[in-house]
């Protein structure tokens, strides 16, 4: 019996893999001439139901704006580790492509929240793990990272620690349950799968060398607190995460700052409303991590569909990698009457067309006209 | 009296229609004079202008600045101008190898290899109050004891008389806990150290560090942190005598070795005489208990970028067994001292070609490409 369900298991894991390798993708965008390859972020059921092999290679978690423009997935369950089971079939995924020549011109890999740190992960150990199974590793010659988690988040931090003591105050629990899709009064911290990866101090344990892929950063702080349910959750978790946030991962994880600190922006200099002001930035970044756009209205979310939620700005920095380059931008500024008391003024820096364009569909049309 | 009153309702009535009036007039936002500053940058500015005027006027091409409505089809040219410079900093850290770039301050996950994050814990019976458990690394070798503080924190204006008499902290991990130890403190600070005994009495692997707060009523509650714990499968044990080779200053590192593997040896290196950073090397190694040394190197191009000719001291290490197939677990080693010297060498010794490095080249040129205007 279990000899069938083996040979069941791995000839249902082998058809997968073979119809992602060489059944061609409908989708033919790509990104400056280059294959797109997509990686989720964390997907709360798995947790609850741990989906099987079969699922986790069938299944579409990004938006699907970006399934129309990739061509191909590694995609993973949350109810693994990220040195075991997310290991494994990422990789069994990539050998496919590797196999099939998908990345010999460069891929792209597009990431969202988790897989920030999913890709980070097998970007470092992948050259080591093909070598060993005489396969050529994928050349991966960019991200673009949406939400990137791989900085950790303090909801992980809240949600283990409430695994093992009774003593986390009850909102606080039910809130980092909510949006992790835990419940935190049963659960014991073993089975938090990749949760335990997200804890600030191990997610940035895991493979911090530095390398050659530039990582593209772009980060939101929205998210609607007034919304009946989610609003509630939101309004407390944006008090469990210490600095700027989109409703689940702290701007020092999104923005790629080198310490995970409260930071209120991806830039010293400029907010993420666009204002340009003195505000409390990253005073480093990890090495080729470059804060691209900003967000105000979007959150974790809507961040990465082909949604419109309001206006885009782009990060200035007068620092990349510790080598004082200055990122110059256009800017108008707002002044206001004497009596227009009410009015904000300063200066404000926006991408043109984000009051009409959807955070992704400025990104790739950007990239690709 | 009355005067007074009827001059302050005539004042109010004219406010509100002077701010009724405002209200209704052209929302559009006064734009000053734009400043383009972008060198390479061609055509006029984006549309800037203030979030709510922005949102109020989505979709409605005048209220774009003249340039930017000629524009709309075109590309964000600030956008393009942001990418270049990504691109042209992209460019100058590949000037330096992935196995010596030039380390700052700024530079705080590898200035803290192995970092425990602190947490502040609400506590769900103590509201006034937040403890965190402090310790120096969240990767602890289970052979060397361990400094750990509770700190506590009491909210500004709290009026409460209650306070910790005492702190309790195990191990525990898998049903399995080690002995409890106590702390030593009063007020907001108890310490202590994690002796080798209580970290080998609980397996390797993810590990939850327990305080146990007791309170002079009585009550109690526990704080946590994560840790990892691990045996070390290699040891730096010495450091050769550095040497100039070309265009690098080679370092010979030796190791007990206990198990076959490509290893990733990762150490700061800095000013013996300043301690200023200079570089962050990066050295991936095969070794095994009969192939017992390597090299670490650091290229001229970073020495002479600090101005740094040494001598040296290479200190925070950070030791691992980069996993051979996906799914096995990164194993980690140690080094038998804090900090090594290293001898220096004047920035002349070396040769001058620059380094080059094939892999990102290609990757420089999709930065580039993302950064040209169409």
């Amino acid at each position: 019996m279990y000899n069938k369900n083996k040979i069941y298991q791995i000839a249902t894991v082998a058809a997968t893999l073979l119809t992602a390798a060489f059944v061609p993708t409908m989708a033919s965008a790509q990104i400056a001439g280059h294959n797109v390859i997509l990686v989720h972020g964390f997907v709360k059921e798995d947790l609850l139901k741990p989906p099987t092999t079969a699922e986790i290679l069938s299944r579409r978690k990004m938006s699907p704006y970006w399934q129309d423009r990739a061509e191909g997935y590694l995609n993973w369950s949350g109810a693994d580790r990220i040195e075991g089971g997310i290991a494994r079939i990422v990789f069994e995924q990539a050998k496919a492509y590797s196999a099939q020549g998908l990345c010999n011109n460069g891929c792209v890999l597009v990431t969202h929240s988790t897989g920030d740190l999913v890709a980070r992960y097998f970007m470092e150990n992948q050259a080591n793990w093909m070598r060993n199974a005489g396969l050529k590793p994928l050349n991966i010659i960019a991200t673009l990272d949406y939400a990137g988690a791989g900085g950790g988040t303090d909801l992980a931090d809240v949600a283990v620690a409430a695994a093992n003591s009774e003593y986390v105050p009850e909102p606080m629990k039910w809130a980092a349950g909510m949006v992790l899709g835990l419940d935190l009064d049963v659960t014991d911290y073993k089975d938090l799968g990749v949760i335990i990866d997200l804890q600030t101090s191990v997610s940035r344990s895991h493979a911090m060398a530095p390398n050659s892929v530039p990582r593209l950063r772009f980060s939101a702080s929205g998210g609607d607190l007034a919304e009946i349910g989610m609003g509630q959750v939101r309004t407390i978790t944006k008090t469990i995460i210490r600095g700027a946030d989109d409703t689940v991962v702290p701007a020092h994880s999104s923005c790629g700052a080198s310490a995970p600190n409260a930071i209120e922006s991806c830039s010293s200099k400029v907010t993420y409303t666009g204002k340009r002001t003195a505000v409390y930035g990253p005073s480093g970044l990890l090495n080729n991590h470059f804060p691209v756009l900003m967000a105000a209205n979007y959150d974790h979310f809507n961040i990465v569909k082909d949604e419109q939620h309001g206006l885009v700005t782009y990060v200035l920095n007068n620092f990349m990698s510790g080598l004082g380059v200055d990122f110059q931008t256009y800017t108008q500024t707002l002044t206001r009457n004497w009596w227009e008391l009410w009015k904000e003024v300063g200066t404000w820096q926006y991408v043109k067309d984000s009051d009409k364009k959807s955070f992704s569909s400025l990104i790739y049309e950007t990239f690709n006209n | 009296m009355k005067i007074f009153k009827g001059i302050f309702f005539l004042f109010a009535v004219a406010l509100v229609v002077l701010v009724i009036t405002l209200m209704r007039h052209d929302p559009s936002p006064t734009l000053s004079t734009v400043s383009n500053v972008h060198p390479n940058a061609s055509g006029g500015g984006d549309s800037l202008v203030s979030p709510n005027a922005a949102s109020a006027n989505a979709g409605d091409e005048n209220s774009l600045p003249r340039d930017d409505a000629q524009r709309k089809d075109g590309v964000p040219a600030a956008m393009h101008g942001q990418l270049e410079d990504i691109a042209n900093t992209y460019a100058q850290n590949a000037r330096y190898p992935d196995y010596a770039k030039p380390l700052n301050e700024q530079d705080w996950n590898l200035l803290h290899p192995r970092a425990l994050v602190p947490r502040k814990a609400l506590l769900a019976n103590m509201p006034h109050l937040t403890a965190t458990v402090v310790l120096d690394r969240y990767i602890i070798d289970r052979n060397m004891e361990q400094p750990i503080q509770v700190q506590l924190d009491t909210a500004s204006g709290s009026q409460s008389t209650v306070s910790v008499t005492r702190v309790n902290v195990w191990l525990q991990q898998k049903g399995q806990r080690s002995a409890v130890m106590i702390l030593a403190g009063t007020g907001q600070v108890f310490s202590g150290v994690l002796p080798v005994s209580s970290l080998r009495s609980v397996p390797e692997g993810d590990t939850v560090v327990v305080a146990q707060l007791e309170f002079n009523n009585g009550e109690r509650s526990t704080v946590n942190a994560m840790v990892r714990l691990y045996e070390p499968e290699i040891r730096l044990v010495r450091l050769g005598d550095a040497r100039v080779e070309g265009a690098d200053l080679v370092i010979p590192a030796f190791f007990e070795v206990s198990r076959a593997g490509h290893y990733r040896v990762a150490a700061n290196l800095f000013s013996a005489s300043t301690n200023e950073p200079i570089s962050h090397i990066n050295a991936e190694i095969s070794l095994s208990p009969e192939i017992k040394s390597g090299l670490l190197k650091v290229h001229a191009v970073t020495l002479r970028a600090k101005r740094a000719a040494g001598s040296y001291v290479l200190r925070d290490f950070d030791i691992s067994r980069m996993p051979d197939s996906p799914g096995e677990l990164t194993r980690f080693g140690s080094a038998a001292s804090e900090s090594f010297a290293v001898r220096g060498f004047p920035l002349d010794s070396y040769s001058h070609e620059p380094y080059q490095d094939p892999a990102a080249e290609e990757k420089l040129a999709f930065l580039k490409k993302l950064a040209a205007e169409k």
